[in-house]
């Protein structure tokens, strides 16, 4: 005899068609549940990285020499940068950008003929001290003072607006997962009660003789709560195996430049097991709607 | 204190015209009574509601003592577990075995898998099913599948036991052991009640009987 939960399966609920098809949906709303926390794991993770890289760094950038403007060449112009921003309080260090190399982060976009020929701004990253004071404002005063034009970006306004987007990103996350939690829960009491319906002799049977609406509840919660994680579990591998395949697919793809740009998905063990809880938080809440949804039906027998 | 007291109990379907109709009477414990009456008269709708498949529509029914229109869910399941049934159609589950059929009361119950495997064989060759145990009730005839219901309504030593002709699918032979099970079970004490159309049981077994006409109880030997 079939055996659900450590308890024998009175009802064969095994054997009719609404375990096989709640099973399979669930898979299905699993592998969108899975997707839907994955990009808000992911946004989060792109922002806390971003936030972290740009922590204590600002950049300059100078802009080309232009034909009005002949006091000085690029060099020149980028050396006295270098000089000024040596001198500043609160400065640990400043590396100019290899112009070559801001080339060649805009080669996969323009090709290598546009970006060589492209009058590109000078950029100088600096790093702070750990308790420096120093605002954009105030180093690019002073920047001006030997070089007309320069800028100093630290880089707020533009993660303000990467800020907004990621937690854009996670808000629709969250409320696709609400809604997927919502079918799921609608197709679970849907089946829970065609399952009531389709056992409704045996159950007013065992109700006669005396059983507990919990022990009734019983035979179809565990019954549920097993389809439900055979279900969610086949979901959450398909969705994690489309997840591992997109970011290993980034990584052997540098010609993109995600990696420089700090913008590639990387999910870090945390994230994993948030990923892995998927299945059985889907379970007990199959079990609980099963309960329920049972329970309710049990209250019209007298 | 009587086991069933039925007060002024009327029953009604939907808003039909009533099937029972101020029936009253109190059966004491220990007792043996036959139901009888034509078809229609009301025994099947009486059982149901001594077995509380349903509540009257009015009137008051004390099964144990205990007022059973008025208990809790949790009560009125406890009381359930005393009363053993034996359906007409027998009920049986198709898909479990003769032997986990009659277990099921026992499951119901919380009784010990060893204490199970122990007295569901026993009482299934009683019956003369020993060679059946593990067959599936639609594999079996209509008397050896009645034998299982009466097993089965019997295993867990029920207080009351109600049986709905109980004897109708089986030959006379039959017929009267299951009868000599049933006066053993309430030489033990067990109350029963039988509905039956089976005049020549009647006289056998000489039974008072509460006889049922057109939902009202004409026969007043035990009426309350």
């Amino acid at each position: 005899m079939t055996v659900v939960g450590g308890k024998h399966d009175l009802l064969a609920l095994g054997r009719d068609g609404a375990g096989r098809m709640l099973l399979a949906v669930v898979a299905v709303m699993t592998v969108l549940a899975t997707l839907a926390v994955a990009a808000a794991l992911a946004a989060h993770g792109v922002e806390n990285r971003w936030q972290r890289q740009l922590a204590g760094v600002m950049t300059v950038r100078i802009p080309p020499v232009t034909e009005a403007d002949s006091s000085a060449g690029d060099d020149q112009r980028q050396n006295l940068a270098l000089e000024v921003l040596a001198r500043v309080p609160g400065v640990a260090g400043a590396v100019a950008l290899d112009p070559a190399r801001s080339v060649a982060l805009l080669t996969p976009w323009l090709g290598a003929e546009v970006a060589a020929n492209l009058p590109l701004a000078r950029l100088i990253d600096i790093r702070l001290t750990a308790d420096s004071q120093l605002s954009a404002a105030l180093l690019q005063r002073r920047l001006r003072q030997v070089v007309p034009g320069a800028i100093v970006d630290d880089h707020r306004r533009w993660f303000k607006d990467v800020s907004a987007l990621t937690k854009t990103i996670a808000a629709v996350g969250a409320a696709v997962l609400l809604l997927v939690a919502l079918a799921t829960t609608a197709v679970i009491a849907l089946a829970v009660r065609t399952g009531v319906q389709v056992h409704r002799e045996q159950i007013e049977l065992v109700h006669i003789m005396g059983a507990s609406d919990g022990f009734i509840a019983n035979q179809f919660q565990w019954h549920v709560f097993r389809r439900a994680l055979w279900g969610a579990s086949g979901g959450t591998a398909v969705a994690g195996a489309a997840l591992w395949a997109v970011t290993a697919w980034q990584t052997s793809a540098p010609r993109l430049g995600l990696a420089d740009l700090g913008g590639t998905i990387n999910f870090v063990a945390s994230d994993w097991l948030t990923l892995a809880a998927i299945p059985p938080t889907t379970a007990v809440l199959a079990l609980v709607v099963a309960r329920g949804s049972v329970l309710l039906t049990l209250a019209r027998l007298p | 204190m009587g086991v069933v007291r039925f007060e002024n109990v009327s029953l009604r379907y939907d808003s039909g015209t009533p099937v029972l109709n101020g029936v009253s009477f109190d059966l004491a414990p220990g007792s043996f009574h036959f139901l009888t009456g034509p078809s229609g008269a009301g025994k099947t709708s009486l059982l149901r509601l001594i077995y509380m498949a349903q509540m009257p529509t009015s009137g008051r029914i004390q099964l144990f003592g205990q007022n059973a229109t008025s208990l809790s869910r949790r009560g009125r399941g406890a009381l359930r577990r005393r009363i053993g049934v034996v359906f007409q159609n027998f009920r049986l589950i198709d898909h479990l075995s003769a032997l986990e059929n009659v277990a099921l009361p026992l499951r119901i119950a919380g009784a010990r898998e060893s204490l199970i495997r122990k007295h569901v064989p026993e009482l299934l060759t009683w019956v003369g099913l020993s060679d059946h145990l593990n067959a599936l009730p639609p594999s079996l005839s209509g008397g050896q599948q009645q034998r299982i219901a009466i097993a089965r309504a019997v295993i867990a030593r029920p207080s009351l036991l109600l049986a709905d002709e109980p004897t109708g699918n089986v030959d006379d032979r039959i017929a009267l052991r299951l009868l000599y099970l049933f006066e053993e079970l309430n030489k033990l004490g067990t109350t029963i009640v039988i509905a039956t159309h089976n005049a020549g049981l009647m006289t056998h077994l000489k039974r008072p009987a509460l006889t049922l006409d057109g939902g009202r109880l004409t026969a007043d030997d035990v009426a309350a």
